[in-house]
């Protein structure tokens, strides 16, 4: 049972990550099509390109400065709002943290209750408004009781995907208050948060990698 | 398929940068590899101005730039606002030590990158302000005005910021009288067919052949509310209508009237409707102290129009009848 992951074995993650997502770029400016532009999957697949990019450059020891690095470069080469978003998601809880070779599963799990917050402080959005939140706040609390429980690597990622999985399920239950889908009202529901679909992927990409790797 | 006169989609940004420099020899220059771009000639002690947003919707933002107008422009990717990085290029590029204003549409997107992009520079010791375009009255009701999103009212939002910044008041009235623009500018637009993504095969939304989308977004995002197409002057009557009603505008007012076209709807329809709209005016008593039509704020191939009115006073008279010159608006006093 995997308790750790080292900075090296982050960065192999985070590349599996990229090619799902990018790979997956047509879906989602799909489901973006759906409620809102319909290019959000440009824009992710953009930053992860980037990140790729960035990834191979150099060698990891800190595996914050993996979080870190992956999403400092979607924030510079994304813009719009998941630029920031994403780039938060990844960037705001690693950014002031001291250099560490490797994170135990609660280590992960606060990086993504500080983005959570993080994103909340600067978007406004609320469990509930339609936006990634409702995918994030539910994978957090998977992955809360996953590390009370002590469970190892696999099984924790599997949960998150889980909880993402749910939040995305709700979140089409819900009116958008926030993003170009907010003028849509009513005709928003039926339809997840395009968000939220991206979290789903990103999650079941690592957890992918972990059944692979661990 | 959507047939473009683009190469790779990835490259379209950079590509039309480099037409428009090229189109203007000398006057603009792009602010190192960012997409945004600067006027090669700033007058000394004024506060900057930065517009920008996504690209996509040409001539706004690339265009808006010139004497009496933006200093810099920060363009992001198609209908995408600018990163951070972008914008505190820019903003670097044209403080001159007495801050800079930032004037953008209301949009999540843009909201979020501008402030950060504010931060970043305040950490490197230049101030920044911002006032947020939220013009289009079909995005959310009145007692949440600020939900609402940004449309062509930029056009005369910036036309006034520019004047404010070129007759040298300060960061914090630049602000005031840009804001004063903004309040009294309401803008509702009706779309007939949709724009795509360059590079994308489906268009941002579907419509049949017999319906219209009224108060669509300038991203091809839905509107409000679809209806049957419908002639010109019961179009015009009805969006007009709405407007008035909102700020409100009452007789005696003097107003600017900008009819904008979405980027395939033609020059005829334009007069067409802004024929009927200053009718509408005339009728109610409603001085209409100057009237444009043109397509200022597009999205792509997306046909319909907007009507935009900007209710004057004595102070924005002045800042409007201040002298421009731009690649996209200038005016007999420059």
């Amino acid at each position: 049972m995997a308790d750790s992951l080292t900075a090296n074995q982050i960065k192999s993650m985070f590349l599996h990550v990229a090619d799902r997502v990018i790979s997956a770029k047509e879906v989602l400016c799909e489901a973006d099509r759906n409620i809102g532009d319909g290019d959000h999957g440009i824009g992710m697949a953009n930053g992860f390109e980037g990140a790729i990019t960035e990834l191979n450059a150099r060698e990891f020891k800190d595996a914050y400065a993996v979080f870190r690095t992956v999403g400092r470069k979607m924030i510079q080469v994304m813009g719009g709002a998941s630029g920031i978003i994403f780039g938060l998601l990844f960037f705001a809880g690693s950014k002031n943290m001291p250099p560490k070779p490797d994170l135990t599963t609660r280590e992960f799990t606060e990086i993504f209750i500080k983005a959570m917050l993080e994103i909340q402080a600067k978007g406004g959005a609320k469990p509930g408004d339609k936006t990634l939140i409702d995918g994030l706040s539910s994978a957090v609390d998977a992955m809360q009781k996953s590390v009370e429980m002590g469970e190892g690597y696999k099984e924790f990622l599997d949960d998150a995907l889980s909880g993402a999985e749910a939040g995305k399920e709700a979140s089409k239950d819900y009116i958008a208050r926030f993003g170009k889908a907010k003028t849509l009202g009513e005709r928003a529901i039926g339809y997840p948060d395009a968000g939220c679909v991206t979290l789903t992927y990103i999650f079941s990409a690592m957890k992918e990698w972990a059944e692979e790797n661990l | 398929m959507i047939k473009k006169a683009i190469n790779d989609p990835k490259n379209v940004v950079q590509e039309m940068i480099e037409g428009f420099l090229a189109l203007y020899p000398g006057k603009f220059k792009q602010i190192g590899n960012f997409s945004a771009i600067v006027k090669t000639k700033l007058e000394s002690d004024k506060v900057g101005l930065l517009v920008g947003g996504g690209s996509g919707h040409e001539p706004i933002f690339l265009e808006y730039i010139g004497k009496g107008y933006p200093d810099a422009v920060a363009q992001g990717h198609i209908f995408a606002a600018p990163s951070p990085d972008i914008i505190l290029a820019a903003t670097k590029a044209i403080d001159r030590g007495r801050g800079v204003l930032y004037v953008y549409g209301n949009y999540e997107g843009d909201n979020l990158n501008f402030d950060m992009g504010a931060e970043l520079a305040e950490l490197e010791g230049v101030e920044t302000a911002t006032v947020r375009v939220y013009d289009d009255v079909a995005s959310a009701p009145l007692d949440r005005i600020t939900d609402r999103r940004g449309i062509a009212g930029d056009f005369f939002v910036i036309k006034i910021a520019g004047a404010a910044c070129d007759s040298g008041l300060s960061l914090e009235e630049v602000k005031r009288v840009t804001e004063k623009a903004r309040d009294n500018t309401r803008t509702m637009g009706v779309a007939f067919y949709p724009g795509t993504i360059p590079g994308e095969d489906t268009p941002a939304f579907t419509l049949a052949d017999d319906e219209i989308e009224i108060g669509l977004g300038l991203h091809g995002e839905p509107g409000v509310r679809r209806g049957k197409m419908a002639p010109a002057d019961e179009l015009v009557d009805e969006m007009m209508g709405l407007i008035i009603d909102d700020l409100p505008y009452k007789t005696g007012d003097e107003v600017c009237l900008l009819i904008n076209s979405f980027g395939s709807t033609t020059r005829m329809e334009e007069m067409i409707v802004l024929r009927r709209a200053i009718q509408n005016l005339v009728k109610m008593g409603i001085k209409v102290y100057n009237a444009e039509a043109g397509a200022y704020a597009t999205c792509q191939e997306m046909a319909g129009f907007s009507v935009t009115l900007m209710r004057l006073d004595n102070e924005l008279k002045n800042y409007f009848d201040w002298p421009v010159w731009s690649p996209v608006y200038k005016n007999q006093a420059a």
